[in-house]
């Protein structure tokens, strides 16, 4: 779930103690929307900066590096909080609280209960850079001419793979087949259009339903499709919704591919941390310069995990590898842009047919090269070329001739080359010679009746065409006044329109009218219906997609489901922390004492339920012990768990510390530590 | 991204060179050194970079930075960094490995000992040398110059070649110093660089690429006269054998006993000796040896030219192997081979060592301008009734013969009456028709030699004003003075057969008249599509197709229609 849709859902009360932060106060007076300001990397820094807590620090640090925005549970990070941090399960709990206050973590509740938190997957990005740094250090000019660039295939930008993928599914729409499968031949044709291996995007997808029928390739396209909108499922039907598509269009290929960097980050890596952590710290690069790959390799993950995900990044177009002295090397490839912001430049037609494509062209004209051209080659300059079959196409789509010729001048600036306006011309001139119509037919056995016929006025005036001796073409929808019309010149037509050959006992059924012929059967798939002779590909499907959150859209299964939970309204309470918190002694967590051991083993218990530590004195000097578990032994009792350092030397406590086991006699004076718990209780 | 700048740089290579751009001269002057021009158009020129390219740009002296940073400097993006690391891979490569000859031993040295290694396990390579390597350094078989440089270069490694040359039988000859009508003889200024470039200090053999109708027999004329020694050469057909000779007679201080004829018809061999790929690589069976590659050892030859080497056939280049002592000459209008073995060529003949393109040629008024009109001629109905009812395969022909041409080809020639015009067809029965129609002479392959080479000195003399002629005058004959060609049917197989043709006119007429080529297409048929294919070419040469419709009714006007 992102920071949007996370505040959205907050309870007034959340919202007003996360306004009340002073982070975030200083920015909600100037008019920051509450979610704007929880996105706005100038605030995370603010925060942090401002932090004094080394818990919440590390507890953060913790989650993005093990869960990313995976949900989890509040006892998880209180288990890895004892076993990786260095924290008592208490402090930990405590952390999340404070971390739920500050608007930077987010809770739900399942329908059962229990709690879930987690970081919008859009905040993790956020968090990155200022917790995780990849440290990837830019090489220095010399050094960059010694790096061995990887040999790769070209790829192209994520937003021109899926351009022209969707365009496919504008051509044809995929059905699915009866079980719910989308039918394969149309799968693999948007698989083909997208132009990348299965294999190049190894581990990208978490898996999928019928991912077997369905490509990689071919599920982004279907998946990010459905997220953004541009793609919407109708009866069974993935089609192109016309108006969001256009919206699309309206992007420059420069956001548009941003718009994907973070829906592919969110979407796809949110829940695998390494994986996000790789991706932002990778897109997080200036362009066009080689770096080393810093913690991407190594330390987040194994070598051939960053490996695996960096080819993935790869293979979006986003960056490219190389080798540096042994070590892999990574480049943030430049971003399409425009000369001159805002304006695009015109395409190249060659007077061979072929069409040159510059990065700046923008999405829309792009898209119409797809109706009139075939694209040969994606490259710096993607190439189309003009030919007889994307003629053919055109035509099917609705252009004629003249509009082909319109999108060419316009889109190249420049008047079409004579040998592209002769070859266009000769394409054209075959196409829509013949045509196949349903039609009614008035027959007549012998050329004197139907000249009888003929010859009345009013039937005259029905006839659209002669079509012989004894045949005419009419007008269907007077088929009524015509029978009339016959019966009073003296022929009335048999009662039933007779069907020539093909006849289904349904269109037998035509009841009214005078013989009618069917000249051709005109099925076409169920749901892929399209007229024939439609404007442009991508024709609206009916219907409009009501569902409000992008993220509640796309490839059922794939995304998380955060959004089924409902948001927790608690949580953050010190009785909620710390249940019974208020039926114990006050003592026993203000000053240490001295008690019986049936008492201590009482502190002790509650101590293990909570998470928490105990200070105890022992052989005249303090310490502090976190306990696990407790074995009694009649009165007294034997504890076991780990020693803890004092509160202020934490920050540079790594991992776990030594185990240790107390028994009650050893314990002189006792009390319970709980965090600090100040700032929980002021509201 | 720098729209001022006039090059696109794909990531696989292509080039992509705007020509209205005002630094586009030098920009093309340098692509020219490092990449293959594959079309042009219009206004944007594509070039590509190859192994082949850039071995050759190393072998002028450029270097892979200097390449890379020219080609950054004229880009509108960032060099894609496939592309970078191909100039650096491909030109280091260039030097890497060389043959030297070392107290009378030929040795390969390699950079690297680990380069020795690597070469070394491939079995091709190994089996060239005489004994084990010693580190980077490796004795080689006398006889395997030239394989192990075929070798090296179809796995990607270009050898250099230090290894010298023998002079062969010494042989006095020069240029005249005035043509038989008492011109002074003079070189034109391309002719000369490229001999220069051809005979200079690190070269010795090597490729010029020069358009039909540049006197590609002039550089070979030089250079023999330059190094003085007894010279092959080996052209296409027999045609073109006896135009060598009458040329080397005309132009050259050698008289008829110096200069042999070795073709199918008659086997002289002469201190100087012409003769056909096709006489070199015939034998009686499959099996056989090929009993004439003899003629490469007959005698001590000092140069051997290969004229069209872009048509050069296998065993010629497995002969070439065996003698890479010797200086090799390679002739030729275009680099691109359609079997795409450049790299022999390369490897055996040697690095390209100059170029002019045919477009230059033409500004500079070396070669005629021409006009290329495509007519649309309709299908005679009883044709196009056949034409609808045969198979795929008898189409081409029914619609290449379609009767209808009859009539245009007798318009064209009579709008050009006094022009000197060849017609050329594809089907010999449409050509004896024509020729009997029209009445005209007929040139094909059926004839014998000696009548055809009569019917083409009259043609030249003046005494015929039109030829028709089959496909065998579409390589490497000589026709100075046509200046319209009319190709009335044409194969859709190669399509360097329309540049040739195109070709054929292409010699600069004394009136400084313009060039025309007409194509008859039949109207409504594959024809149209044929056409288009063999026509790119062309049109990537720079000489788009104008398009004009026949129309019998008009025919006082056609020959105006068809000829602006």
């Amino acid at each position: 779930m992102n920071v949007r849709r996370s505040v959205e859902r907050l309870p007034e009360a959340m919202k007003r103690l996360i306004a009340s932060d002073p982070a975030v106060k200083a920015r909600l007076e100037p008019g920051m929307e509450l979610a704007d300001t929880l996105s706005d990397p100038e605030w995370a820094e603010a925060w942090l900066h401002r932090c004094r807590d080394a818990d919440q620090i590390a507890v953060l640090r913790g989650v993005l590096n093990k869960y990313g925005a995976n949900p989890f549970e509040p006892e998880r990070i209180a288990a890895d909080a004892e076993e990786e941090l260095g924290l008592t399960g208490a402090e930990a709990r405590v952390a999340i609280a404070k971390l739920r206050r500050s608007g930077i973590v987010f809770a739900v509740r399942k329908s059962w209960g229990d709690r879930l938190i987690y970081v919008p997957d859009d905040a993790v990005a956020l968090w990155q850079p200022l917790l995780l740094p990849a440290d990837n250090r830019p090489l220095e000019p010399d050094e960059a001419w010694e790096v061995a660039p990887n040999a790769a295939d070209f790829r192209q930008p994520l937003a021109l793979g899926l351009l022209s993928a969707w365009h496919e599914i504008a051509r044809k729409p995929v059905a699915r087949t009866a079980k719910g499968a989308p039918q394969q031949a149309a799968v693999a044709r948007v698989a083909a259009a997208m132009r990348l291996e299965a294999e190049a995007l190894n581990g990208l997808l978490p898996t999928y339903p019928y991912g077997e029928q369905v490509p990689p390739q071919a599920m982004l396209a279907l998946d990010l499709g459905l997220v953004c909108g541009v793609l919407n499922e109708q009866d069974g039907v993935i089609g192109v919704q016309r108006s969001v598509l256009n919206e699309w269009l309206g992007l420059t290929l420069r956001e548009a591919d941003r718009r994907l960097h973070g829906l592919v980050m969110t979407r796809y890596c949110a829940s695998r941390p390494a994986f996000h952590l790789t991706f932002s710290a990778a897109l997080g690069l200036s362009a066009g310069k080689w770096h080393t790959e810093g913690r991407i390799g190594g330390q987040w993950q194994s070598r051939e995990e960053a490996d695996g995900r960096l080819a993935v990044l790869e293979a979006l177009g986003w960056i490219e590898r190389g080798t540096w002295r042994g070590q892999t090397v990574i480049r943030r490839r430049m971003e399409p842009m425009s000369y001159n912001e805002g304006e695009e430049s015109p395409f190249i037609l060659q007077p061979d047919g072929e069409i040159l494509v510059p990065p700046d062209v923008g999405l829309a004209t792009r898209w119409t090269l797809f109706d009139v051209a075939e694209m040969e080659k994606a490259d710096e300059l993607c190439v189309y070329r003009l030919t007889r079959r994307s003629c053919e196409e055109a035509f099917r789509l609705g252009y004629s001739l003249g509009e082909v010729l319109g999108v060419l001048e316009q889109g190249s600036q420049a008047p079409v080359p004579e040998p592209v306006r002769a070859a266009l011309r000769d394409w054209f001139a075959s196409l829509g010679r013949t045509e196949l119509v349903e039609a009614l037919v008035l027959r007549a056995d012998s050329k004197e009746v139907a000249d009888v016929v003929a010859s009345d006025a009013d039937i005259a005036g029905m006839i659209l065409e002669r079509i012989g001796d004894r045949h005419f073409l009419v007008d269907a929808a007077a088929g009524k006044a015509i029978r009339a019309k016959l019966r009073q010149v003296g022929y009335p037509p048999a009662d039933a329109v007779r069907m020539e050959r093909g006849a289904t006992d349904e269109s037998r059924r035509g009841g009214e009218r005078p013989e009618r012929v069917r000249l051709a059967s005109d099925e076409r798939p169920a749901g892929g219906d399209q007229p024939a002779r439609e404007r442009s590909a991508g024709g609206e499907l009916p219907g409009k997609d009501e569902r409000s959150s992008s993220e509640e859209r796309g490839w059922p299964g794939i995304g998380s489901a955060l959004s089924a939970f409902e948001a927790d309204r608690g949580g953050t309470g010190t009785e909620e922390l710390f249940p019974g918190l208020g039926d114990i002694p006050a003592t026993w967590v203000t000053r240490p004492r001295k008690y019986h051991p049936s008492t201590s083993k009482e502190l002790i218990r509650r101590a293990i339920e909570w998470r928490t530590a105990v200070r105890l004195e022992r052989e005249g000097d303090a310490c502090y012990f976190a306990p696990r578990s407790m074995r009694e032994n009649g009165a007294s009792w034997v504890a076991e768990g780990r020693w803890r350092h004092p509160s202020d030397g934490r920050d540079s406590i790594v991992g776990p510390m030594e185990p240790a086991r107390v028994r009650a006699e050893e314990v002189a004076e006792l009390m319970i530590v709980l965090p600090d718990l100040e700032e929980l209780e002021t509201n | 991204m720098e729209n001022t700048r006039p090059l696109w740089v794909q990531s696989d290579g292509t080039l992509l060179l705007d020509e209205r751009h005002p630094e586009y001269a030098q920009a093309r002057d340098f692509l020219r050194e490092v990449a293959i021009l594959q079309k042009r158009p219009g206004f944007w020129h594509t070039y590509r970079l190859t192994p082949v390219t850039l071995w050759n740009a190393a072998a002028a002296g450029w270097t892979s930075v200097r390449v890379s940073e020219r080609l950054a400097a004229m880009a509108r993006c960032p060099l894609p960094a496939s592309v970078e690391q191909f100039v650096r891979m491909q030109m280091e490569r260039y030097g890497q490995i060389r043959l030297v000859s070392d107290g009378g031993e030929l040795v390969l040295l390699t950079d690297s000992l680990e380069l020795m290694e690597r070469v070394g396990r491939l079995e091709a390579i190994s089996a060239c040398f005489a004994g084990g390597p010693e580190g980077a350094r490796a004795a080689i078989r006398p006889e395997a110059r030239g394989w192990i440089k075929r070798e090296l270069a179809s796995a990607g490694y270009p050898v250099k070649d230090e290894a010298g040359f023998h002079e062969g039988q010494p042989l006095s000859v020069s240029l005249r110093s005035e043509t038989e009508d008492g011109r002074p003889v003079e070189l034109r200024d391309y002719q000369r660089e490229a001999v220069d470039a051809l005979l200079g200090d690190s070269a010795g053999s090597g490729v010029v690429v020069l358009p039909c109708g540049a006197g590609k027999t002039w550089v070979a004329m030089a250079a023999l006269a330059r190094l003085q020694c007894e010279t092959l050469i080996l052209t296409p057909n027999g045609v073109s054998v006896a135009q060598w000779i009458s040329e080397l007679l005309r132009h050259t201080t050698l008289t008829e006993s110096e200069v042999g004829e070795y073709t199918g018809q008659s086997k002289n061999v002469r201190p100087v000796t012409v003769a056909t790929y096709q006489v070199l690589t015939y034998r009686s069976s499959k099996g056989e040896e090929y009993p004439h590659l003899e003629l490469f050892v007959n005698r001590d030859w000092g140069l051997i030219v290969y004229d069209e080497v872009h048509l050069l056939p296998a065993p010629v280049f497995r002969m070439t192997a065996d003698i890479q002592a010797t200086r090799r000459l390679g002739l030729t209008a275009t680099l691109v081979r359609e079997d795409g073995r450049e790299e022999d060529a390369f490897a055996l003949i040697g690095p390209k060592r100059y170029e002019l393109p045919w477009k230059t040629m033409e500004d500079r008024g070396w070669i005629a301008e021409a006009e290329c009109t495509e007519v649309r001629v309709p299908m005679e109905p009883a044709a196009a009734a056949d034409y609808v009812a045969a198979p795929k395969s008898r189409r081409n022909r029914i619609a290449g013969e379609n009767p209808r041409k009859a009539e245009v080809v007798r318009a064209l020639l009579q709008r050009h009456s006094g022009v000197p015009t060849i017609v050329i067809g594809q089907y010999l029965d449409q050509l004896h028709g024509l020729a009997g129609e029209l009445s005209l002479p007929l040139i094909t392959g059926e004839m014998p030699l000696r009548g055809r080479k009569e019917l083409f000195e009259r043609f030249k003399r003046g005494e015929l004003g039109v030829l028709l002629v089959s496909k065998v005058a579409n390589f490497a004959v000589d026709l100075p003075d046509a200046a319209i060609a009319i190709q009335v049917s044409g194969s859709f197989g190669s399509r360097q057969e329309e540049a040739q043709r195109l070709g054929r006119i292409l010699r600069p007429k004394k009136n400084g008249a313009k060039a025309r080529f007409y194509s008859l297409v039949s109207e409504g048929t594959d024809e149209v599509e044929f056409s288009r294919n063999r026509g790119r070419f062309l049109l990537e040469q720079g000489y788009p197709y104008q398009i004009d419709y026949w129309n019998a009714e008009r025919v006082g006007e056609a020959a105006g229609e068809v000829c602006p």
